[in-house]
């Protein structure tokens, strides 16, 4: 036998008032771990970048003057490289619209802070001569016989853009760089460099390497010390959208680390009721040779099992509270918490009671039991 | 050779003294036996030999090794090497077998209790039939000899018995007396405390504690 077997065979009653707190603590805290990973499941459903996606809006008028052609060391330096520049316009006069300059064929336009993904559905052009643009749907009625007249000019209506997953409701105008520059806003062609160039506003990229390097990178190309203010990036967009729940987040941390502080005296207090009440036991072990380090180790061991105990009950309530209180909020919908996590709330829920045990038993003395 | 020399002790603060500046020697090997009236103090100098009590005053030397200055800790370690104890309520532990209750000091210990050892001293003591029992459906008489095979797992040399007949009949008692003396003649010290004369008489030597101190039986 030994003194794991013995303190198996004895665990005192009066050691499971401890089970309680436990439980209530490890059931907040599964709670606030199925809640928050069900917040970040819906956070990042509804982000307008995804991982590897970023977007970088520098007011590139600034380096006109750089003989660098920014689109270009943008397309050397990165997988995949959308430029955007924008403007307003007024279609016949009466409807206002957003022109959008782009790569057409990318078939992705970033605006107003949403990633839209879309088709073109292809008109038939009469008139070559003519600039081309595409629109959004609910042009459709300004257009007579495929033209379109926007801030006095008129364009070939090349086709309809058709947004898949989501709804834009707003006028959209897309054309390429070239036309925008040649009839929306010639201030994006520039040459005060010396090289021909474009002044894009917005880059939308796509890399494989991690947010530090692109970011790095981003900054090396505008030779700018950090270019982390204006580069969104997944992470950056979920952050700021958390924030508003981390304060949500912390209560149950803070209510497990309560807990867990009243838990110290409610095991403190137990494991003296456990030694009053066991006192003849432990008297006989102790005449036996048993010595105090023995009897913190068999409490310690009691004790530990107990947590494991109090750890898969606080897994199961806690899971059940969630799937409730989830179920109940709208546009949330459960999601399981990343493994790491689940094993780290698990150590947590174990070990703070073992923790607080071991130094409750700091204070146990000979003469408790002789 | 052992020694208590000068033991006063009170619970009292100093007010009255159980023990009052006793001294006692005995050798390696004896088997004594220590009488009294109740209140005596025969109890308490019974911890006093076991190292479950400290002495108010006086040292305890115990085969030349002064225990005055052992921490609790070095005490309890003590005693599980070299002092077996036989409580007058045997004090076995009811959910646990006979042999659980047997090896228990041994696992307070870096020794490792062997089977062969547990069969040995259970066999020697008839009770071999009894080590899967629970200990709380043994009989008085069949626990007590759980409790001497429990004071003997981690062969010590000092063997203390508080009031072993208590509870016993004449027969369980001289079998008892029996048991300690084949323990003796192995080369335990063997000292009991009883206040049954008739079971002292059966010791080699008979010693009475009278207002705190302690004298031959004549």
């Amino acid at each position: 036998m030994t003194i794991f077997q013995l303190s198996l065979k004895n665990i005192s009653k009066k050691l499971f008032f401890s089970l309680f707190s436990f439980v209530i603590a490890g059931s907040a805290l599964v709670f606030s771990l199925f809640y928050i990973a069900s917040i970040e499941h819906s956070v990042s459903k509804s982000l307008a970048l995804s991982k590897g996606e970023y977007i970088s809006y520098v007011n590139e008028e600034r380096f006109s003057n750089i003989p660098v052609n920014y689109y270009e060391r943008f397309k050397e330096e990165f997988d995949y490289v959308i430029p955007y520049v924008y403007n307003t316009g007024i279609v016949s006069y009466d409807y206002d619209c957003m022109i959008i300059g782009t790569d057409i064929k990318k078939n992705i336009i970033y605006y107003n802070g949403n990633l839209y993904n879309y088709e073109i559905e292809l008109s038939e052009v009469y008139d070559t001569e003519k600039p081309l643009v595409y629109l959004s749907e609910n042009l459709k009625n300004s257009v007579n016989n495929n033209l379109i007249e926007i801030n006095g000019i008129e364009y070939q209506v090349g086709g309809f853009i058709k947004i898949l997953e989501k709804s834009l409701n707003e006028n959209i105008v897309i054309t390429t760089l070239d036309i925008y520059g040649q009839y929306v806003d010639m201030s994006i062609i520039n040459n005060d460099s010396g090289i021909y160039k474009y002044i894009i506003d917005t880059y939308y990229i796509t890399s494989n390497q991690n947010e530090d390097e692109v970011i790095n990178t981003i900054s090396m190309i505008y030779n700018a010390p950090d270019s982390r203010y204006f580069v969104d990036s997944y992470k950056k967009i979920f952050d700021s959208q958390m924030e508003e729940f981390m304060m949500f987040s912390n209560i149950p941390v803070t209510f497990f680390i309560l807990v867990s502080v009243f838990s110290f005296f409610n095991i403190y207090i137990s494991i003296n009721l456990s030694i009053a009440e066991r006192k003849k036991y432990y008297s006989i072990l102790s005449t036996l040779g048993m010595k105090l380090k023995h009897l913190r180790k068999m409490i310690i061991i009691e004790m530990s099992i107990i947590s494991v105990i109090s750890a898969i009950l606080s897994i199961f309530i806690g899971m059940f509270i969630s799937l409730i209180a989830i179920s109940a909020s709208k546009g949330l919908t459960f999601a399981m918490a990343s493994i790491p996590k689940f094993f780290l709330t698990l150590i947590a829920i174990i070990m703070v009671p073992i923790i607080l045990t071991t130094i409750s038993t700091r204070f146990i003395k000979y003469k408790q039991i002789i | 050779m052992y020694k208590l020399n000068n033991i006063y002790k009170s619970y009292d603060n100093d007010k009255t003294f159980v023990l009052n500046n006793l001294s006692f020697e005995f050798q390696k090997g004896e088997l004594i036996a220590i009488i009294g009236k109740s209140g005596s103090g025969k109890t308490t100098l019974l911890k006093i030999l076991a190292t479950l009590n400290k002495p108010t005053k006086g040292f305890y030397i115990f085969d030349e090794k002064n225990l005055e200055k052992l921490s609790n800790d070095e005490l309890a370690e003590f005693r599980n090497k070299h002092i077996g104890i036989v409580f007058q309520e045997y004090n076995l532990i009811g959910n646990l077998t006979a042999e659980e209750n047997i090896i228990l000091p041994t696992i307070f210990n870096k020794k490792q209790s062997n089977n062969y050892k547990v069969n040995e001293i259970a066999e020697a003591l008839g009770i071999k039939s009894l080590l899967n029992k629970k200990a709380n459906l043994l009989s008085g008489g069949e626990q007590q000899r759980v409790a001497i095979a429990r004071a003997m797992i981690n062969d010590p040399e000092l063997v203390l018995a508080d009031e072993p007949t208590g509870n016993l009949d004449n027969d369980n008692a001289n079998q008892l007396f029996a048991m300690l003396k084949k323990l003796n003649n192995l080369g335990v010290t063997v000292i009991t405390v009883t206040h049954n004369l008739e079971f002292a008489k059966m010791f080699d030597k008979i010693y009475e504690l009278k207002n705190g101190q302690l004298g031959l039986y004549k």
